[in-house]
Formats: C-alpha cells, sequence, structure tokens
C-alpha cells in the first residue's frame, strides 16, 4: 500500500516531465480510438448505402450478370412468375423488381451513359429514400427524375426534355423522350453521379421486356442472415442468381481494410513512441533517485518493492495517459456518431470519381466501448512493460552505493 | 550481549594495481546500549564498516554476525528482513523520502520492518515523532521542515521499530550547531533512558565529545579503540 502511495505520488513530482511522456500515449491511444471510429463508421456507412440504395439485403440478377464496372445488360431479364412472387410476398419483409438498364441520356447537343432504373411502386419499402432531395416531383408514367451530376452535365431542369437510347431486350435499338420531372440529390454519388430513374412500365416499354425483370431485391429481417436466404431465394426465382449486400459491398470493405491496418499501425508507432519515453522517464527518475532507493532498500524495501514501485509509477503514466485518451478519442467519436460528418460537403468536386462506391451523405462514426476498452489497455500495457526495464535497473541499485548518491 | 560483530571483515574494491582495502580485516564488537563513534578522516573507511555492520554491504572475506547470526550466508531478501528488523539509520542529508509527510515517513519504517504495534502504525509513527519534539509537525513534508527538524524526523523514523541497532552516518554534517547539538542530546537521552544501541561515523567533535567509546580508523583498519568513563552532554 505504501508502494502504491508513493509511486501515485510521484507522478505528480515531475508532472511536467511525466505530462510530456504521457502525450505519446494520449496520441496512440486517441489514434487507435478514432482511427477505429472512423474506419468502422465508413464501413457501416457503405454497408448501409449499398443496402438503401442499390441491394437490398438480397437480390436476384441474371445469371452471370457482370459484377464490376457499368455495365447494366439487360439480354438475360428474366420473368417474374406468381409463384416467385406469392415466396416473396411470404418470405421477405419486402421486394421490389427493377430493371436497370445503361442507357446513352442525350440533351440538346449533350450525351452521356447513364444508369437507368425502372421501379417499382413498392421500391420505397426496399430503398428508403430519406435522403432523396427532389427538386421538382418523382416521376410519373413516362417522366424520368435525373441524377444531380447527369442534369448538370446536360443541363436539363424539371420540365425539359431528355432522350434515352438504348437496346431492348431483343437487341434492338431504340429511343424515346422523356420529360424531367425532377433532379434527385441523395449524397450518394452511385446514385447522384449516373442515375436516372423511371416507373418500371416505362422502362419495360423503352427495353421491350415484356414483363421481365433484372433485379429483384428484398429486404429480410436480419442482413446478416442474407447469405442463407439468398440461397432459398436463388432457388425461388428461377434463372437466377442471388447476389447478397456482402457480395456486393465486400470488396470494397477488403480494400478499407488496408486503411484500419494503417491507423493500427500509426496508433502503435505513436505507443512505441510512447514506450521509449516512458522508459527514459522512469530511468531518469531511478538515477535521480538512487538515494530514495536506497534509504527504502536500508529500511526492508526488497527488490521487487523497488521495481514494484517504479513498474506502478510506469502503470500511472499510462492510466493517466490512456484515461485522457480515451476521452479524448471517446468524445470525438461519441460526437460525431451522433452529429455525424456531412460527406457532402468533404467530397465536393471529387464524387465523380465515386460512380460505383455506396456511400450515405452523412458520416457517423462508430463509438464503440469495446475499442476504448482495448486501446486503454494497450496504453497501459505499453506503459507498464516499458517501465520494467529501468524498474529492474533500480531494483539492481546496491544499497550500500544508493545510500550515499548525491 | 553482542548486537553486532566483525571478524577479520574486509571489503576490497577493484584487482591487482587498483586494488583499494576499504576495509581490512575489521574486528569490532557492538554491545547492547553502547553510543561509539567510528572517527577517522575521510576515506579512512567509517562509512564501509557502517555499510557492513548495517548489512547495507558484504565482506569481501571475514564475517559479520548481526544478533548472533552470522550474515554472510544470507541473501539479499533475508538480509533486507533482518535489517528492517534489527537495524534504524539515520543519515547525513536526511534521506526523508520528499512525497511522504513526517508521519507517513516514520510510518513506512514500521510498514517495511512488519512491525504491528499496539495502538496501530499511525499511533505508533505519531507517538515516535512526539518523543522528538515533533509533535506538532506530523503531517508537513520534508521541503516544510528545517534540516534539524527533517533530521529529527528521521531520528523518529531509526526508532519506532525499536532496533537493536541505530547505525547514523554522519549525523550532524548537514547541519548547523544549534541544530546538531539538539539531534546528538536527543539520541545521547533516548541511548540512555531507553538503552537503545548508537553507532555513529563523524569527525565532528561535537559528537565524539559525546560518544562513551571512540573507534579510530585509518586506512581501513582499526588504529585506536578508545572507551571514555564519562562524557559530556550539552
Amino acid at each position: 500500500m505504501v508502494i502504491f502511495r508513493i509511486a501515485t505520488r510521484n507522478l505528480f513530482r515531475q508532472a511536467r516531465r511525466n505530462a510530456l511522456s504521457m502525450v505519446s500515449i494520449v496520441m496512440g491511444v486517441f489514434v487507435i480510438i478514432a482511427g477505429h471510429g472512423f474506419q468502422n463508421g465508413l464501413n457501416e456507412n457503405m454497408i448501409r448505402a449499398q443496402i438503401d440504395s442499390a441491394s437490398g439485403h438480397v437480390m436476384t440478377v441474371p445469371e452471370g450478370y457482370p459484377t464490376t464496372g457499368f455495365r447494366q445488360p439487360i439480354a438475360d431479364a428474366y420473368p417474374l412468375t406468381d409463384a416467385s412472387r406469392a415466396w416473396l410476398d411470404a418470405n421477405t419483409a419486402a421486394w421490389t423488381p427493377r430493371i436497370l438498364a445503361a442507357p446513352r441520356a442525350i440533351a440538346g447537343r449533350d450525351a452521356m451513359k447513364v444508369r437507368l432504373y425502372g421501379v417499382g411502386e413498392r421500391d420505397e419499402a426496399v430503398f428508403p429514400r430519406d435522403n432523396w432531395s427532389v427538386e421538382g416531383e418523382l416521376p410519373g408514367e413516362g417522366e424520368v427524375l435525373v441524377g444531380s451530376s447527369p442534369a448538370r452535365l446536360l443541363g436539363v431542369q424539371p420540365g425539359d426534355l431528355l432522350t434515352l437510347e438504348v437496346r431492348t431486350v431483343d437487341g434492338a435499338l431504340n429511343a424515346m423522350r422523356y420529360p424531367v420531372s425532377g433532379i434527385l440529390t441523395t449524397g450518394n454519388p452511385m446514385i447522384d453521379n449516373v442515375s436516372v430513374f423511371a416507373t418500371l412500365s416505362s422502362v419495360d416499354t423503352l427495353v421491350a421486356a415484356d414483363g421481365r425483370v433484372t433485379h429483384v431485391a428484398t429486404r429480410i429481417g436480419d442482413r446478416r442472415d442474407a447469405e442463407a436466404f439468398g440461397a432459398e431465394l436463388a432457388a425461388a426465382v428461377p434463372s437466377t442468381q442471388a447476389r447478397t449486400w456482402e457480395d456486393e459491398v465486400g470488396p470494397m470493405l477488403e480494400a478499407q481494410q488496408v486503411r484500419e491496418t494503417m491507423f493500427d499501425i500509426m496508433g502503435l508507432a505513436l505507443l512505441l513512441m510512447a514506450a521509449t519515453g516512458i522508459a527514459n522517464t522512469v530511468l531518469m527518475a531511478a538515477y535521480e533517485r538512487t538515494r530514495e532507493i536506497g534509504t527504502l532498500r536500508s529500511m526492508g524495501l526488497q527488490r521487487g518493492g523497488v521495481l514494484a514501485m517504479f513498474a506502478l509509477e510506469g502503470l500511472w503514466m499510462g492510466v493517466v495517459g490512456g484515461l485522457v485518451g480515451v476521452g479524448l478519442g471517446g468524445g470525438l467519436t461519441y460526437h460525431y456518431s451522433v452529429n455525424g460528418i456531412d460527406l457532402l460537403a468533404m467530397m465536393a468536386g471529387k464524387a465523380e470519381a465515386m460512380d460505383n462506391v455506396p456511400i450515405a451523405a452523412t458520416l457517423y462514426l462508430q463509438f464503440s466501448p469495446t475499442t476504448m476498452a482495448v486501446a486503454f489497455a494497450v496504453g497501459v500495457f505499453v506503459a507498464m512493460g516499458a517501465s520494467i526495464y529501468p524498474a529492474l535497473a533500480a531494483s539492481r541499485i546496491a544499497p550500500a552505493e544508493a545510500v550515499r548518491a548525491s | 550481549m553482542a548486537i553486532c560483530e566483525l571478524r577479520k571483515a574486509s571489503r576490497h574494491y577493484g584487482h591487482g594495481p587498483t586494488l583499494v582495502k576499504a576495509a581490512d580485516e575489521l574486528d569490532l564488537v557492538i554491545e547492547q546500549g553502547e553510543f561509539t563513534v567510528l572517527s577517522g578522516p575521510s576515506g579512512s573507511g567509517k562509512t564501509t564498516a557502517l555499510n557492513l555492520i548495517g548489512l547495507l554491504d558484504q565482506p569481501t572475506e571475514g564475517a559479520v554476525f548481526v544478533q548472533g547470526q552470522q550474515t554472510n550466508l544470507l541473501g539479499d531478501r533475508a538480509l533486507t528482513h533482518l535489517r528492517a528488523e534489527a537495524i534504524g539509520f539515520i543519515f547525513q542529508s536526511f534521506n526523508l523520502v520528499p512525497v511522504l509527510s513526517a508521519v507517513e515517513n516514520v510510518e513506512l519504517a514500521l510498514t517495511l520492518s512488519g512491525a504491528t504495534p499496539d495502538g496501530g502504525v499511525r499511533q505508533a509513527a505519531s507517538e515516535a515523532l512526539a518523543a522528538v519534539g515533533l509533535g506538532e509537525l506530523l503531517h508537513r513534508r520534508p521541503t516544510e521542515l528545517s534540516g534539524g527538524q527533517q533530521q529529527r524526523v528521521a531520528v523518529a523514523r531509526a526508532l519506532v521499530k525499536k532496533p537493536a541497532l541505530v547505525i547514523a552516518d554522519e549525523p550532524t554534517a548537514n547541519l548547523d550547531s544549534k541544530s546538531g547539538t539538539g539531534v546528538l542530546d536527543l539520541m545521547r537521552e533516548l541511548n540512555e533512558n531507553l538503552g537503545v544501541t548508537f553507532l555513529f561515523s563523524t569527525h565532528d567533535p561535537m559528537v565524539m565529545e559525546r560518544a562513551r567509546r571512540v573507534i579510530h580508523i585509518k586506512d581501513g583498519r582499526i588504529a585506536r579503540d578508545e572507551c571514555i568513563a564519562s562524557s559530556g552532554t550539552a
């Protein structure tokens, strides 16, 4: 107990020096917490954006449907039988049929390739429109809703006409002219950059689908069950393959893993710097207090007691530095887990390159007590580990030399 | 009864041409109740002898006995334990733990020795401080005490566990004459009234005047061992 008391009070004996040594611990713990909060928040953001705007939990697509690039072939569009519809009604929380195509959009002399979504009335049940901001109206029959980027690039406004030129299911070339009902902004570059929305029947007519669809998107109770549900879904909708949200966003999450690893490396590098700082601080303390060590040894303090006293001082630096780091990192992640970060503002001018990246407009960092606890424990462990060597050195000082040290 | 004994105890440092005999075949017995001074010029070996007796150091050759126990064969742990039980130290520079108050410094000695006095550690420490005239300054940190007061705390710390022997290494060297006299008179009083055994190293005449036995050391050997029939007090 007395060793604990001395170690605790010694923390304030060279308060400025100890505080400086603790800064690296604070930074290391902060970087780990904030980095994980940012990365996990970004992952969750991408997952939600993928589910809420592109795939639902599980979707069916034609067998062999491309998984990368800006390709929306419709040649293998499939019919949705009554049996499939009944199965979907019985086994999903919500489902919606879609036709996706990649027509050329033409307005005046300008043209660009867009991703055309033919969506049914029940689409909003699978793809919520909370983030939708529509200038004008949602599209009625024979109208289109244009994403904000193509609208800007093509120079169209609500009320203007837009021509869509596309191959039909049978391979014929077809083009139709549509009034623009509105301009859509969601904050998700995957939607805003290249999308044009129309009713399912409008697109059916354009591509001559004759009731066939390219996608059936579903929602189920728990997204973690998507893989198991996908196998049943593919069997219930003939000539299709099921793709889960994980299939769609998984490769991107794997790429994000690199960033997460970098945050960990940065955090650990800072903690290693902290370790050397703390080792140096404790070693200096041991040399400065050699006479005190000798006095304590002369009074009966065993070597283990000296070791424990200095290790405790390192531990205290880890605890205090870790707590400050947890406070800062936890405070930051909590604040942005509640209030979010406006990605729209951050991505201004850079979103064009993210046509296939699902991102929601607001990024909510992940506030994780588990990460905070782990980062704190790592900080404390590093600090205590760093103090072991100088503590051992202190414990080995001969009492006879120590009592006479100046 | 012998509290401690050196038998042909030597402490050498270095080898060959750099060999230094800090203590050279010292034969010395300290009896219960003595008030003894080791005297000699700087570098004569006083402190080495005190370190051997105080179990802070081990002899290169010869033997050291404390309370009849030969200590050469003891490991560091056992030596530390014996030191904590049997010996109290008073240092030239007081050596109080600066982050502890006066009473906590005294308590520390009790805690480390494993003593469990009646009434508890705090009461025993307070009484020890009261006995050296610091009953009103229990909670002062060392930096808030004068040199004389700090040395009194060191005396209380050394005595509180009721050791068989108190070793004082130049206890007055860092004190002005008034404070030094006060501390010495206190020790002499404790020696006479409580029978506490004191062993000093010093070349302070003020200390030697009060000693009942003066052992002169020169070049690591005992040059002269004087018993003084009556010694002065302040």
